[in-house]
């Protein structure tokens, strides 16, 4: 008997398998929305605005680091509100096993990124830290690629691209580049997202 | 006599296979409904990996039995389909899971994962 059933077993335990992959591979899609995109550029080119009307920036660390952690907690609570209406409207849950891996998979890249960020501050680097901030970032966004749709890694690639780049340009282009592509790069994500996903 | 119960239960859930979801791509298209809800065409193409051809075909034997409905409208002048499960969709893949379910349960009880 265990033989006939044998066949029967691998068929069911295969499409088992294909409808867990199909699941998982559809709800990847929805990590950034549309919506979230467009807000989150738009944050981050407040946060740019913000930096540039101190005076002498560099001089008060805590200043900046109090104005990127405060457009980094609206960037966090923006994708997060976004994704929780989205996850109800189809009855599910935001927190979910996937969503647990994406955060462990983005968190050496970001805790990279603080670190570096203290030592800048520490040794009165903290003009060339924003190049360090598109690479630490473009990593993070390349490790959630790994979970997520091919157009997330390009995301990724492109802020890496551009940190790379940036810390080679003279210092005063530094906080434009900040803005093309925090601010920039996540609009333009959004917007390709929401023609494609709608918002 | 738990094997023979276990086998009969088997060839029960086997016999209860729905006919329209047991094909792959079917039941990817369903997996993939389940999961948000609603998709559009490219969505649903992009996430499968199958050709337009092959999606459309699959998808008109998912509407004919009345597992997947369908809304078209048009965005930016072009047409746009957007996919949802039915209520009888909704609960055909249900009831395929738990046929699926009860075969790996009752080929448990058989032996027959452990040849």
């Amino acid at each position: 008997m265990p033989v006939l059933t044998a066949p029967l077993l691998d068929e069911a335990r295969e499409n088992l398998r294909v409808i867990r992959q199909v699941m998982e591979r559809s709800t990847k899609y929805s990590t950034l929305s549309g919506l979230s995109g467009v807000l989150i550029g738009l944050t981050a080119i407040a946060g740019v605005l913000a930096t540039r009307h101190v005076r002498d920036i560099y001089a008060h660390p805590l200043r900046l680091a109090l104005i990127w952690l405060v457009v980094l907690a609206l960037a966090v609570a923006i994708d997060f509100a976004r994704n929780k209406r989205r996850a109800a409207q189809v009855g599910k849950r935001v927190v979910s096993p996937l969503g647990a891996h994406i955060l462990i998979a983005a968190l050496p890249a970001f805790f990279a990124g603080a670190v570096l960020t203290a030592f800048f501050a520490l040794h009165h680097l903290l003009f060339y830290v924003w190049g360090v901030w598109m690479l630490c970032y473009g990593l993070a966004i390349c490790a959630v690629g790994l979970f997520s749709v091919r157009p997330v890694s390009y995301l990724g690639a492109a802020f890496v691209l551009a940190g790379a780049v940036t810390l080679f340009l003279s210092v005063p282009y530094h906080l434009y580049m900040m803005a093309l592509t925090f601010g920039g790069f996540h609009i333009a994500y959004g917007l390709w997202t929401a023609r494609r996903d709608g918002w | 006599m738990v094997v023979q119960a276990g086998y009969e239960e088997m060839i029960e859930s086997v016999k209860s296979l729905d006919e329209i979801i047991i094909q792959k791509v079917r039941l990817g298209i369903m997996s993939a409904l389940m999961a948000r809800g609603e998709a559009d065409f490219r969505f649903l193409k992009d996430t499968l990996g199958v050709t337009d051809g092959n999606l459309s075909i699959h998808l008109s034997k998912l509407e004919e039995a009345g597992y997947v409905a369908s809304r078209k409208e048009f965005v930016r002048k072009k047409p746009h389909t957007t996919y949802t499960p039915t209520d009888a969709g909704r609960a055909a893949f249900h009831a395929y899971l738990t046929a699926l379910e009860r075969i790996v349960q009752s080929a448990a009880q058989t032996g027959a994962g452990h040849d």
